[in-house]
């Protein structure tokens, strides 16, 4: 079973070289970049992994000098005479032994200081910074996101899918479980990752300070298509997010025109009812994502796909092609019927 | 072999506690707590059977004839036997089945495992006392005598201790 | 204390005894050589119970698994050098790196360390065989049939696929249906059981049959690590064999150990299979601890400085990494002031491992370092492991973990303890050690392409990792979208496993070649301290001609050329051996190895038979059971050795 070796053409390697480059200079912002931090969670862990680099590189530098210092003056000596050959003098064994003794207790205290920091860090950042926490509840299927906005009021209750929007500024306290295996919610430019693990209730918090779309993705590997398991979050200032929430908590348009109405009756009639709910219809099944606003998101299939036209239709038709295992079965549909749909299900904004 | 086993049963004892905080009572709804007549009777049984098996294994040490050793070891063998025929009654002194709960799962595997042992030391014991009765019998199977000794002793030692999870702990915690 | 038999000859130290003509040599060769004679044909293979011949089979079969893992990693890497990538699909890749785990884990790492450990601690401490020899060719089928049916599982698409660590809900019944992950975790029986089966040989001997004079602390450090991993590996692998049965008893009969709707939990199955897991990695690590302090012993031309330091690392490392097993969980819902604890103790760790670096600079420092191939490696493995001991400490600490948990830092980070740290030493110990195996020198310019291709290749493959992580890429994904930005460096990665995988090819080339043309080796090519190089090269079945007598921690630097103190008197026609004390090595009585016999095989047959059988249906336990006991039965039935021992009169009944 050996592998075809790679072809390495010129162009190849030469794109190869100029992505090393841009990856070291560019490659620290980015949409998913712990290095790019946007709350204060990640940008306190940012902090902390530039002086942990720095300590580390500083230690590096200073043991290998050390080693290699050594090797050169060994391979310069004279030999010595038999009777030393092979133990150190008193006086070498001296120089030894307080040169190990000094370099192990800057050891100690380099560890020492590394806990103390770590687990300041780790408490600062494990307490919620910041007044009424915005409350999300999240559960975590093979391989998407189902979210929740809990409210005082239950009729103001709403559940949307691999999508998360939130008011830039404010805390936002999530509850989290899983319906299946373990899945781990993980945005890195806003902070840390916690498990979802079916049976336990986890809970981990965080806060966007600069208005954005942050992608996050699973970090628990939990079945065949975890790699394409990826979430957003979306912050944006209080005011538009106040009213993306009004339009979530409303139930789906209903269809105008004859063509979104044709659509709503191929949805409810076909087997897209057995497992997805639009809210303001009969269907109601939960297996699936929420589709109410489904025009509202800017990806289908938990972040894999853009949410256009040609990408919902293909993922209708044939999901198995794009995320192969993924729970939904492929649909025959005549182009009529599909035109129908597509335009029904665009209209759920 | 003591140690790792004896490092398996500290691990299913762990693994034991760590399942009784996903209940809110325990046992869980519905189950009996376990029966502590029959396991009672089975901890004193494994624990008089250490009397033979200590005096087995003193005559040995001192290398006396086998047919003596050989005769005490049948006793062991024999508690032995009454323990596994009592076993049988605690697991059903459990009040639970093994796939009813992870409370029934980890409470079988705990008895299971033990019965394993049970079952060994009381074979290998069986075997010695043939060689000690039957012979043709060496200086070194004395040593296999006193070293049967204390793997015997480690398993009615682990079942104490196990038994004390099981059957006794159940009720305070 | 009784022997039948006086003790054989030991000669008092401070007393010069008379030299052993040549005559009487010949004649002690010629008696040992037909006494411990290996049978021939395949049926003398089979029933081998020699330990070096055990030992090689174990190490040829090792490479094997490290050559079929390499090549799981080699695919890996090509479906990632691109996004969106179609060389394999989903199900494949998750099998492929399943297996890349498992193997380079179960079958390659802890196999390998263990193996040069059964073939160089009898010589090393000059016994001629381990304690249990069929037992310990019991080990070996077992490790070689678990492997067997790890890959026939594989190759007929039932691999297993829900990763080396096979996390509950996920490796459960409903989530894994099949037999994937109930082979992998029968798979775990078979070389759990060798493993265990190692560890007692090794202890055993090393307490019991070391040579006279050699007292605890005058043992080489290498027999060190391996007692110290031995009795790791007594204390973590149960935790495995539970909590692999646990799995197994959910797959086959139904329990509720991890299923949170009755009670179960999915956390336990991450407590237990990391109390196992954490200490493996130190059960790998420590052995090539003890391959660095004789290599660079015999590279340095001195002895390791602060012998009593680096034994108490090796124990404080051995202790601490039982104790680390969380920081594997800090993702989980446990609270956070019990987690700090492992940050503690895992940065802790490093101060022992600490510790043997400034020891091991020192003695480089005051030694003659000669850049042979095998001190290349170790050079490599200085450079290479300290930046994954670093990374490793950097991950100790909770918020930073949160971020790079479960990404490619983490993949970069342990690939760069495991390579640097255990893999270089190991390669180090080929190049050291294969003169004594075989006869024959390694070609030194080969050694020497092999090493800058393996040392540049695992930096170019797996440093960009570290970035890769940092920049958002998860573990164990089989594509990424080429929005994320993560081409490049993986592309970089990929093209890195081109000189890994060249890098093994010269290493074999140079092994067969040199097997067929290599320089013969000496007994002694690098006048290196220890004992096995006291034998011949390739030693003879019996180890050495006389057991010898130690008086200082370096015997072969010690005694004045071809003078070393021996003990006479063990017999030459039977497998004769000598127990000697724990602490001090004194003699106390004779012990006979047991002759080569066809057991061990036949119940690693029944024995693995009914493993296997358990896959499948739980009255395989039953049936295994019975017939394991037969066997073992015969294998265990006293047997009368003529004049060997006392017969005892028995008292008429």
């Amino acid at each position: 079973m050996m592998p075809a070796r790679p072809r390495v053409p010129t162009r190849f390697a030469s794109t190869l070289s100029a992505c090393v480059v841009v990856a070291f200079v560019v490659g620290c912002s980015g949409w998913q970049s712990a290095l790019d931090p946007k709350g204060p969670r990640a940008d306190a862990v940012a902090k902390l992994h530039w002086s942990l680099v720095t300590v580390a590189a500083v230690v590096y530098v200073i043991v290998i000098s050390a080693l290699i210092y050594a090797l050169w003056r060994g391979s310069r000596r004279e030999l010595p005479d038999q009777a030393h050959i092979h133990r150190e003098t008193p006086e070498q064994a001296d120089t030894m032994k307080r040169g190990v003794v000094i370099a192990v207790a800057i050891t100690a205290v380099v560890m020492l200081s590394f806990v103390f920091t770590s687990v300041s860090v780790g408490s600062s950042v494990a307490r919620v910074d910041g007044n009424k926490p915005l409350r999300i509840d999240v559960v975590g299927h093979q391989w998407w996101w189902e979210v929740k906005y809990p409210d005082a009021d239950p009729h103001n209750n709403f559940e949307t899918a691999n999508e998360i929007h939130v008011p830039v500024g404010r805390p936002v306290l999530i509850k989290m479980t899983a319906q299946d295996v373990i899945h781990s919610f993980w945005a890195p430019n806003i902070g840390g990752k916690k498990d979802l693990i079916p049976g336990h209730e986890t809970v981990t918090w965080f806060r966007a300070d600069s208005a954005g779309v942050y992608r996050g993705q699973c970090a628990e590997f939990c079945g065949h298509e975890h790699a394409k398991m990826a979430f957003f979050i979306v912050a944006e200032p209080r005011l538009e997010f106040e009213s993306w929430l009004q339009k979530q908590r409303g139930e789906a348009p209903q269809p105008t025109d004859s063509l979104t109405q044709a659509g709503q009756k191929v949805f409810l009639s076909g087997p897209c009812v057995m497992c997805h709910t639009i809210s303001g219809t009969p269907a109601a099944a939960t297996a699936g994502p929420n589709l109410t606003h489904l025009a509202s998101r800017r990806t289908i299939a938990a972040g894999t796909l853009p949410n256009n036209t040609g990408n919902l239709a293909g993922w209708i038709l044939d999901p198995q092609t794009i995320k192969p295992g993924v729970k939904m079965p492929p649909n025959q549909l005549d182009p009529q019927s599909l035109r129908a749909l597509l335009a029904y299900l665009e209209s759920l904004k | 072999m003591i140690l790792i086993e004896g490092a398996a049963f500290a691990l299913l004892v762990a693994s034991y506690y760590y399942i009784r905080r996903n209940f809110d009572t325990w046992p869980p709804p519905r189950t009996l707590l376990p029966e502590l007549g029959v396991s009672s009777a089975n901890v004193a049984l494994q624990l008089v059977s250490v009397v033979p098996m200590w005096y087995a294994a003193k005559l040995a040490f001192a290398h006396e004839p086998p047919a003596r050793i050989g005769k005490w070891l049948l006793v062991v063998v024999a508690c032995g036997i009454g323990a596994i025929i009592l076993r049988g009654f605690e697991f059903a002194g459990l009040h639970t089945r093994y796939d009813s709960n992870a409370y029934g799962s980890i409470t079988w595997m705990i008895l299971s495992v033990h019965l394993a042992h049970l079952i060994a030391g009381s074979l290998e014991t069986l075997l010695i006392a043939l060689v000690m009765l039957v012979g043709p019998v060496e200086r070194k199977h004395y040593t296999d005598t006193t070293v049967m000794a204390v793997y015997w002793y480690f398993v009615v030692g682990s079942w104490v201790a196990l038994w004390l999870v099981v059957f006794v702990s159940v009720r305070f915690i | 204390m009784t022997a039948s038999a006086p003790l054989p000859a030991v000669p008092d130290p401070d007393f010069r005894r008379d030299l052993i003509s040549p005559r009487d040599e010949e004649e002690m060769r010629a008696r040992l050589s037909a006494t411990w004679k290996e049978k021939s044909g395949f049926y003398g293979w089979l029933t081998s119970t020699n330990h070096k011949s055990i030992a090689k089979r174990y190490i040829v079969t090792a490479i094997i698994f490290f050559i079929l893992g390499g090549l799981e990693a080699g695919m890996m890497r090509l479906q990632l050098s691109r996004p969106e990538n179609h060389f394999v699909g989903p199900d494949l890749y998750n099998q492929i790196f399943t297996m890349h785990g498992s193997t380079m884990m179960f079958l390659f790492a802890v196999p390998v360390m263990e193996a040069v450990g059964l073939y160089l601690v009898p010589l090393m401490i000059g016994t001629r065989n381990v304690a249990f020899p069929r037992m310990n060719a019991l080990g070996y089928w077992m490790y070689l049939f678990g492997g067997v049916l790890l890959y026939v599982a594989f190759f007929m698409n039932t691999g297993p696929d829900a990763g080396w660590f096979a996390y509950v809900p996920l490796a459960g019944p409903q989530y894994s249906p099949g037999k994937r992950m109930d082979i992998w975790a029968q798979m775990i029986t078979f070389t759990e059981i060798a493993a265990l089966i190692g560890a007692v040989e090794i202890i055993t001997t090393i307490f019991k049959q070391r040579a006279p004079g050699m007292s605890l602390n005058r043992m080489p450090l290498f027999v060190w690590a391996e007692l110290i991993t031995s009795f790791m590996i007594i204390f973590a692998l149960p935790a495995i064999v539970v909590s692999s049965t646990m799995l197994a008893a959910d797959r086959l009969v139904d329990t509720h150990f991890f299923n949170p709707a009755e009670g179960g939990d999915a956390i336990l199955w991450q407590h237990l299979f990391w109390f196992f897991g954490h200490p493996e990695v130190y059960i790998i690590f420590i052995p090539a601890l003890g391959m660095v302090s004789s290599v660079v012993e015999a590279f340095t031309q001195r002895r390791i400085f602060g012998y009593p330091a680096m034994i108490l690392s090796m124990v404080s490392t051995a202790f601490l990494g039982f104790g680390l097993w969380v920081h594997h969980m800090f993702a989980t819902p446990l609270p956070q002031l019990g987690q700090s604890f492992f940050t503690a103790a895992s940065a802790a760790i490093s101060i022992p491992s600490g510790v043997q670096i400034f020891c091991w600079i020192a003695t480089i420092w005051g030694g003659r370092p000669r850049f042979s191939t095998a001190f290349k490696f170790i050079i490599g493995f200085f450079f290479l492991f300290i930046i994954g001991g670093l990374t490793g400490v950097m991950i100790a600490s909770i918020p930073y973990d949160l971020q790079v948990h479960d990404t490619f830092f983490v993949v970069a980070h342990f690939h760069y303890v495991l390579i640097g740290g255990a893999v270089f030493p190991l390669w180090a110990g080929f190049y050291y050690w294969f003169p004594k195996l075989s006869g024959r020198m390694l070609s030194e310019r080969a050694g020497s392409w092999n090493f800058w291709l393996f040392f540049i290749g695992m930096n170019i493959t797996f440093f960009p990792m570290h970035i890769l992580g940092l920049l958002g890429m998860p573990r164990r994904v089989y594509t990424y979208l080429p929005e994320m930005g993560w081409g490049g460096l993986n592309a970089l990665a990929s093209f890195g496993a081109v000189f890994i995988v060249a890098s093994v090819c010269v290493f074999l080339f140079n092994v067969w070649n040199s097997l067929r043309r290599g320089v013969p080796a000496g007994d002694n090519p690098w006048n290196a301290p220890t004992l096995e190089w006291a034998t011949t090269s390739p030693p003879p079945s019996y180890g050495h001609l006389y057991i010898p007598v130690v008086e200082g921690r370096d015997p072969l630097w010690d005694a004045a050329p071809g003078e070393l103190a021996v003990v006479t008197g063990l017999r030459t026609d039977r497998h004769e051996g000598l127990i000697t004390s724990i602490m001090d090595a004194i003699p106390e009585r004779r012990y006979e190895f047991k002759e080569p016999s066809i057991l061990p095989l036949l119940l690693a047959v029944f024995g693995g038979g009914t493993i296997v059988i358990a896959i499948f249906s739980p009255w395989g336990v039953t049936v295994g059971a019975i017939t394991s006991f037969i066997i073992l039965a015969g294998w265990f039935w006293p047997t009368i050795s003529p004049d060997h021992d006392t017969p005892v009169a028995r008292e008429p009944l």
